[in-house]
């Protein structure tokens, strides 16, 4: 099973749709709520950034570099996010946003690095 | 401060409904977490099949052998259940009755989208379809007789629902051809 592509996929969808609908509840730099998660327009670019990077990903077969990227990424913002919030100012990324991004870099980690297939190697001819 | 984006009525919608998200806010967060939730759990398995456990092993393998729609119909299958969980555990204005009977809809939701995802056994559309129907057929009435009232969340979920009846008759006509989008 290839972990890496089913993450970069799931990933990529999920962080898109989640950028998109940030911009209907916080088009602005004023912090609006997304179900319980504050967000603003510079949180929705970011998720928006990350989504379709997953996407792209996904259909240039880069889905082991997106997960490894992923993983650093997010464990950076899952410490970030026990800092003074909003982070310099501008992007709120504490409270329930913290257990979130850790499990995305958990789940990412595993993907990129433990489990995930190598390309079949072409037998000689 | 201007916003940076003009989004209209979808916009006005859905800020109307985030306000609204009072009851529904546990679904919509089981919702969030549920992609986690669903690739910690491929994860689990893909991990204890590579350090020889037999049974994840065969569950991994089933998973491979299983065909897109069935894929397609559990992860609506899982949405549902997660919906109802989640609005059982957050004490339903139904009162204990309701929450016992969402907790349990849900679990068996959950139970077959395991079943379709997991396990090379047969019977699971039916089982499936069984349960969807009479759910939509309990929020229908109780829409219709005032004992609910019409939310987004509601909709939506019942709107999967229907999508994965649907998928469950394509799922039942179309064998596993390829490896899918999931594999």
């Amino acid at each position: 099973m290839n972990l890496a592509r089913i993450y970069a996929i799931v990933f990529g969808v999920v962080y898109t749709l989640v950028g998109l609908i940030g911009f209907a509840v916080a088009p602005g730099l004023d912090t609006g709520t997304l179900i319980v998660f504050q967000v603003n327009a510079l949180h929705n670019v970011a998720h928006l950034a990350v989504g379709l990077l997953g996407v792209v990903a996904f259909l240039t077969g880069r889905n082991i570099e997106y997960a490894r990227m992923m993983a650093v990424l997010f464990a950076v913002l899952t410490v970030v996010g026990f800092g003074p919030q909003p982070l310099l100012g501008l992007i709120p990324i504490g409270g329930l946003d913290i257990p979130l991004h850790a499990a995305t870099a958990l789940l990412a980690g595993a993907a990129g690095w433990l489990y995930w297939s190598r390309p079949q190697a072409k037998p000689a001819a | 401060m201007a916003p940076l984006l003009h989004t209209g009525h979808l916009g006005k919608f859905l800020q109307a409904s985030a306000i609204h998200a009072g009851h529904s806010e546990p679904a919509l967060v089981a919702l969030t977490f549920l992609p986690v939730a669903i690739m910690a759990a491929l994860t689990a398995l893909e991990a204890g099949a590579r350090v020889g456990l037999t049974a994840a092993a065969r569950l991994r393998d089933a998973y491979l052998g299983s065909p897109p729609a069935s894929r397609l119909a559990a992860l609506g299958l899982a949405i549902s259940a997660s919906v109802h969980v989640a609005i059982a555990v957050a004490e339903p204005h139904g009162g204990t009755l309701l929450a016992v009977l969402l907790a349990l809809d849900g679990t068996a939701l959950l139970a077959i989208a395991c079943w379709a995802a997991v396990l090379a056994v047969p019977g699971w559309r039916t089982a499936a379809a069984a349960l969807l129907s009479a759910g939509l057929v309990a929020y229908a009435v109780a829409v219709g007789g005032g004992l609910e009232e019409l939310d987004v969340v509601g909709v939506a979920t019942k709107l999967v629902e229907v999508a994965t009846l649907g998928t469950l008759f394509a799922a039942a006509r179309r064998p596993a051809t390829d490896g899918g989008l999931f594999r």
